[in-house]
Formats: C-alpha cells, structure tokens, sequence
C-alpha cells in the first residue's frame, strides 16, 4: 500500500465525554492513514469508538459533554485551497490540520471536501423540506453552482444514484421515498460536491439484506466514476470484506489491527478479529458448525480495564496483558496489531500468525 | 416426526386508514395472506424474508397476540382459533415468544426477578418461596448470576437483558417457542453467545421454535427446515441444509446472493442478483405472482395466475411457475 500518496491522517486523535459520572473514554490515542483514491473498512462493536472518531475528525462532537483532548487529523493540502494553513515544514508538509481551523475554515471543509453518509436516512433527512431543497443545499452554500444550475446538477445525481422520475422527485418530501431510496438520497446528497472523502456511517444497517446489496453496489460503481476516498463504518465484517482495501479493526475507543484486506481475514493478528470471524455463521459453510462465541461483554469505557482492554475477554491472556497496555506494533507489510502474542516469549497460539 | 404445530390458510389482515389524516377510507393490509407449513416436535423452523413479509406477524398469531381473520392454527391436535378465552389461557403455556427489542420487552419498573416471576404467578404456580426459587434456577439455565433477581433492567447489557427476556419464555417449562429476531438487536459478539444458548436450550429441554430473522446466514446455521416469506406470502419451503446449494425461487436466490460472506476472496467474485426497486405495498399487492414486479425472470403469465405452492419432491416446495 502506498503509504505516501495520503488523503488523510488521523493523528492521535482522543475523544473524551465529560458526563456527570465521569469521564468517557470514547477515543483514545487513534491514528489512521487513508490513502488517496482508497476504501478503508473501520470494523467495531457499538461503542467501539468509530463513529465518534469520525465524528472527531468532522468536528461534530457535541460539546459539551464532548471534548477532542488531543491529536490531529492532517488533510492533503492541495485540495484544500487554504494556502494560510497549510505547514511548511516537518512530515506533515503540505497538510492542513483540520482540528486546528477556525469554525468557518472548517464549515468550507465539510461536505465540500468531506462529506458523511449516516446510519440512519429516516432521521438524518429533514422532514418539512423538500428533496430538491435539500439536495441543492451544499452546492449552493458552498458556491459552486447557482440554485439554477444547483437544481439541475441534483437531478443529474438523482437519477446517477437511480431514482425513477428524477424531475418530479425533487419536489417530494421525505417521508414519499422509501427507506433504500432515502438512503439513496443521502448518498446523492454526499456526492453533490464532489468531496475527496465520504465517510459512510453504518450506510445499510437499518436496511433489508436486498436493499444492502443494492446500496452496496451502488457505492462501489460510484467510487470508481467520482474518485473519491470512501471511509466505511461497519459492525459487520462481510460488508467490509466486499469493499475495503484496508481494514481498521476498534474495540473499546482503540485500533486493535490494521491491515490490507486480504491479511485481516487470512491471517488476523489478533485475537479479537479472530472471535469476531468465528463467531458469525457463513452463508457457504457445510455443516452446521457450533458458532465460537468472544464470551463476556465489552468494557465500560467510565472505567475501562487497566492493560489490554481486550483481555478480560480474550482467551489466550497473559499476566502482562491485564498489567500493562500492548502497543500498536508493525507485523507486516502496512500490518499492525496490538497484541502482546507477537512478542518472541509469548506461547504460540493456533491459527494465529506471530510476527517473525 | 409428530407434528407438533399446523398452519392452514392462515390470514392476517389490517384494517389501515388510507384516505389520508383528514379522510376516512379503510383499506386491508394483508400481513399474511393464505400461509400453510407444519412444524415437527423438537425441530427448528427458520422463518426468513424482508421487512413487510409478514414474517413477525405469523409469529404473533401463533401464540396468539393477534386472532387470525381466516384459517387455522393447530397445536397439538387442538383447534387454537376456535378454543374459549380460558382454554386458550392454559395452552398459551405452552406456546412462549422471545421478543426482538431487549430494551423494549422488559418492564423498566420491575425487578427481574418479577419479570420472570410474572408468569408463574399469573397461574398461581407454587408457593412464594418455591417461585423464587425457581426464578434463581432460570436465570442459572440462561447464564446469570442468581444474585441479580433484584437489580432493574437498566443495570443489564442488551446480551443479558436478552437472556432475562429467553429466562421469562422458559418460566412456564413451554413447548414451543417463538423467538422473533431475537439477536438483531445485538452486537456481533454477543449474537453467537445466544444462538448457543438457544441450541444448548433445545438440546435439554426438548424445545421447539420458530425462529424469525431476516439474518439468512443465522437462520441456516440454526434451522432445520426454512420457509422463506414474500409480502405475506410462503414462497419456498426447504431443509437448511440444501436450501442454499440448491433454491428454486427467484426470491430466494435473489435473497441469498445479497448476503455478504466474510471473506474478500470469495465476496468479490461473487456476481449478485441485485433485485431492482423496493417491497410493493401489502395494502394493494400485485396480481398473479406477488414477486412478478422484481422478478428477473418474469412472464406475461405470472400477472394472471397466482403460482400454487408445489412439491418438488422431499418436502422441497416452491411458488413459481419456472422452478425446477
């Protein structure tokens, strides 16, 4: 993977909610790289953290309770057209740190140059404006089109994203579109402005398996013809697999792997990711195999565990794990886990493939 | 095997205002139009389909939180639809549900240990001391810590406020259990840990259940048999097993190929069956073949006869007039 034609590096990005019974650890010390003209699978659990690591990076944290303690989320420079904070110097050259623009540097960022898919399209489209209201918006507030030429460009991304009759549909409300074509709407909406990154939030758990599929295609035939970056949140692996060329693995607000696609599911370096492909029947299996639960349920981030946060539920844990925290480590080519089972003194595990 | 459950042309319709917030003009949905399947003791039935095919709405009529406009429910030789209001108290027993939503299905203001205890003593059953009992041997069987009979729901996870909702259905020793999606709601990990349970259940209790999802790769792993629903209607019948290697029904093979499979490799070869726009409205089906309007192998005549459901040998049955 070429890890220096970058879009985008989360750097160190921690999150915390300030709540009345203490604080949540929602992030913690998060550092992903999305190369350009790329699909990164982000895989978790709820409450894993992926949604509000995206949420960071937006600057949509509601605050208070929210606050990003720390961190940078660096932005290539070039698409940007924000020659005042672009850095000069240092590894971060030609990037724009997005957690450090002012407010109104920052409301040019979105949806203009990252835009968001959310989870849910019975929600997240405003129910007293039309479509064609809605569509038009962000083109128009981000000046690169009239209302005009703004009306007929949503058509065009209507009809792009399949919805019959686009020309009168514009005039509807939402509440006349079903689910799979509201989500279809908000994905429209998402292109309008040509971003560099989307970042698909959940895009189908709220909808049928054969709407999945239809959404899904629709999202890879569009990555190829826009070239945009896609980041894609899922709790589901089998969705990931299909899309992602990298794949971030989190549990309890902390990357445990990242890998190319193809290393993650034939030789995961973690435990974790192993549980989380055991425990889910497979369409193509033969018998009918006992499913290999991850027992135990995952930590309260008020008081997450001291060590790996993993290890309460880990099968294999060591002493070390529940004293002290693993650190990301490098196990292959663009590979990282973060397990103390790659260190030479650890016992072998089977199925598991230990760095040399 | 003894058939332990029988459905015959079994109609579910509502009655839904259609002429708008300031117009009265009722229309009937038809939930379940006309569904037959029997279910053998001991076995698993997957029930499957989209949202809107009635999947859920079979189930609540089974076990009787809804009466059936048509048709007949039989459980164990007795007619449920024509039994009195306290005959069908006693067979409801028998019948228990587990439902879809744990934060939903449990009464936030009860101690779990009166959640479970309900049942028990809706019928009297023992003594205070022995019920109480009992509730600490349920909540042992389903994996928690007898010690929390008297905590709230709220102070559960969903996995376990799940277990306490499966501790409940258990209570009355019933038969046969409906469990509608009762692991959507849950995260990954958690799913496998009830799915096991629900299995381990089976085996010591000599359970039978109907399980609805719309999960196709769980449903496989756990049922028997499946029976795949269409807008309110059956449109294959098959065991598990061959189901997935061999369907007949454009519905199914459209449903099957729209399941992801966690593996890069295969998931992108894979060519899909992407069925084109979205569920008809039950209120107004189609004519003739209900699925017509999305099928890639529709004929003329599909929208003029309705495609009877037919045996194509060992129990495999299809509605369509191309299978085979």
């Amino acid at each position: 993977m070429d890890e220096t034609n970058l879009l985008m590096r989360i750097d160190g990005v921690t999150t915390n909610f300030h709540t009345y019974a203490g604080i949540v650890h929602a992030v913690d010390d998060m550092t992903i790289t999305v190369p350009k003209d790329s699909v990164v699978g982000i895989v978790g659990e709820s409450g894993s953290g992926k949604s509000v690591t995206m949420m960071s990076v937006m600057r949509l944290i509601p605050s208070p309770p929210g606050r990003i303690e720390s961190g940078h989320v660096w932005f290539d420079g070039a698409t940007l057209n924000m020659a005042d904070y672009v850095q000069q110097e240092g590894p971060n050259r030609g990037m724009v740190d997005l957690l450090s623009l002012p407010p109104e540097e920052m409301m040019k960022v979105r949806g203009r140059h990252v835009s968001m898919i959310f989870q849910d399209p019975m929600v997240s489209l405003n129910p007293v404006l039309t479509i064609g209201l809605q569509m038009t918006e962000s083109m128009v507030a981000h000046g690169i089109a009239d209302n005009e030429e703004a009306w007929k460009r949503a058509i065009e991304m209507l009809a792009l994203v399949s919805i019959p009759n686009p020309e009168e549909r514009m005039r509807d409300y939402p509440h006349q579109y079903s689910g799979g074509m509201r989500q279809r709407v908000m994905i429209a909406m998402a292109l309008s402005c040509s971003p560099e990154l989307v970042i698909a939030d959940e895009p189908t758990t709220s909808l049928d398996v054969t709407v999945q599929a239809q959404i899904l295609e629709l999202m890879k035939e569009l990555k190829t013809k826009l070239k945009s970056s896609v980041i894609i949140i899922s709790h589901d692996l089998s969705i990931v697999a299909g899309m992602a060329d990298k794949v971030v693995v989190m549990y309890a607000g902390r990357v445990l792997e990242e890998a190319d696609v193809y290393d993650l599911y034939e030789k995961p370096g973690h435990p974790y990711t192993m549980g989380l492909m055991k425990s889910v029947p497979r369409l193509d299996a033969d018998d009918r195999e006992r499913l290999v639960p991850i027992e135990g349920s995952p930590p309260d981030l008020l008081a997450p565990p001291a060590g790996c946060k993993f290890a309460p539920r880990c099968q294999y844990a060591m002493e070390i794990c529940c004293k002290q925290e693993p650190p990301l480590i490098t196990i292959g080519d663009g590979h990282r886990a973060r397990c103390f089972l790659h260190h030479p003194a650890a016992p072998a595990v089977p199925g598991f493939v230990k760095v040399e | 095997m003894e058939t332990i459950l029988k459905v015959e042309h079994l109609k579910k319709y509502f009655s839904v205002n259609v002429g708008g917030p300031f117009a009265r003009h009722m229309a009937s949905l038809k939930a379940v139009d006309d569904v037959s399947f029997e279910v053998g003791r001991g076995e698993t039935v997957g029930l499957v389909g989209e949202t809107g095919c009635g999947k859920t709405t079979v189930g609540r009529t089974i076990v009787g939180l809804y009466a059936p406009t048509a048709g007949t429910i039989t459980y164990c030789d007795e007619n449920l639809c024509a039994l009195s209001r306290e005959a069908m108290r006693n067979v409801r027993t028998k019948l228990q549900m587990i439902f879809q939503d744990p934060y939903a299905s449990l009464d936030p203001r009860e101690t779990v240990g009166n959640i479970i205890e309900e049942p028990m003593d809706i019928f009297s059953i023992g003594s205070m001391a022995e019920r109480r009992e009992r509730v600490q041997e349920l909540l042992r069987i389903v994996g928690l810590n007898p010690e929390h009979a008297n905590r709230f729901p709220h102070e559960f996870s969903g996995g376990q406020r799940q277990r306490i909702g499966i501790a409940r259905a258990l209570a009355m020793n019933p038969e046969f259990i409906v469990a509608d999606e009762p692991i959507s709601a849950l995260d990954v990990s958690i799913q496998a840990q009830i799915v096991n349970m629900l299995e381990d259940l089976q085996q010591r209790l000599g359970l039978t259940y109907l399980f609805i999802a719309h999960d196709l790769a769980m449903v496989k792993h756990i049922s028997d048999r499946v029976l795949v629903a269409y807008l309110g209607k059956i449109v294959e019948i098959d065991e598990s097993r061959n189901i997935y290697k061999h369907p007949l029904h454009p519905y199914t093979k459209a449903l099957l190929s729209a399941v992801p499979i966690p593996d890069p490799r295969i998931e992108r070869r894979r060519q899909r069956i992407v069925l084109k726009g979205d569920l008809p409205s039950p209120i107004n089906p189609p004519s003739g073949c209900r699925f017509r309007t999305r099928c890639p192998i529709a004929q003329p005549v599909c929208a003029e006869q309705e495609p009877e459901l037919r045996d194509m040998g060992s129990g495999h049955m299809v509605a369509c007039h191309f299978a085979g």
